[in-house]
């Protein structure tokens, strides 16, 4: 039950944070990729306010565990591989 | 001071500062990266089988939000394409690219960079310039966005 009320509070602050920054806006994500038109940087300081919290969050991992049990995720994998970057590509296309 | 920044680029800050609590909530609550084409793709794809329920919780709780929100606002518009042929090319581009890649900007952007993930920063550059190049050709030299 934790687990379930854990993931709807953290799934309304990532909804209401899409919103209020003006994610959930097409113009506003495209109108940033936009470098040789209108550039509009608002999402990156979408990107740089999620860091912040994201950051200390990794932070306060050290010597934890997460609050409903089980282990954190382990270290990030530094193969990057032919995959991530093709998809990345597509993803970024569409 | 203030008053010299643009009011969107505040309202992206505070969004921003709010995503990064989310993923900091799911992160240190459930152990989980919240990435969010993650979460989704696990639902169509049976490998979320078990822990369907808290991926549906987090999923009601991103469109919830925005639909409490929403009478609050005024000017709210996502600009939308209604060209369907492009929002069907878009939204497979989408699916299939953040499988692939296993993640999209929430996961590899957010949950990535913020532990300086060599895969999170190689696919965020990846995504915003295949993305920059897409709108140069879709709107500048097709005009078709």
């Amino acid at each position: 039950m934790t687990r379930i009320l854990l993931a709807l509070i953290a799934g309304g602050l990532f909804g209401a944070g899409l919103f209020i920054s003006g994610m959930t806006d097409t113009s506003k994500v495209q109108g940033w990729l936009d470098v040789f038109g209108n550039w509009d940087p608002t999402l990156a300081f979408v990107m740089g306010g999620a860091i912040i919290p994201m950051a200390i969050a990794w932070i306060l991992t050290n010597g934890r565990k997460p609050v409903v049990g089980g282990e954190f995720p382990s270290p990030p994998e530094p193969k990057l591989g032919r995959n991530l970057v093709l998809g990345s590509i597509l993803f970024g296309i569409g | 001071m203030l008053n010299s920044i643009p009011t969107d680029w505040l309202y992206g800050l505070g969004g921003g500062l709010l995503i990064g609590l989310g993923g900091a909530v799911f992160l240190l609550g459930n152990g989980g990266i919240m990435g969010a084409s993650g979460i989704v793709g696990g639902l169509v794809d049976g490998s979320g089988k078990s822990n369907m329920a808290e991926r549906l919780a987090f999923l009601a709780g991103v469109f919830l939000l925005p639909v409490l929100l929403y009478p609050m606002f005024s000017d709210v518009d996502t600009h939308a394409t209604t060209n369907i042929a492009v929002l069907i090319a878009a939204g497979l581009c989408v699916g299939v690219g953040t499988r692939l890649a296993n993640g999209c900007t929430s996961g590899h952007g957010v949950c990535g960079i913020s532990r300086l993930s060599l895969r999170g920063i190689v696919a965020t550059v990846f995504y915003i310039m295949a993305g920059g190049l897409t709108v140069v050709l879709f709107r500048h030299l097709l005009g078709v966005i």
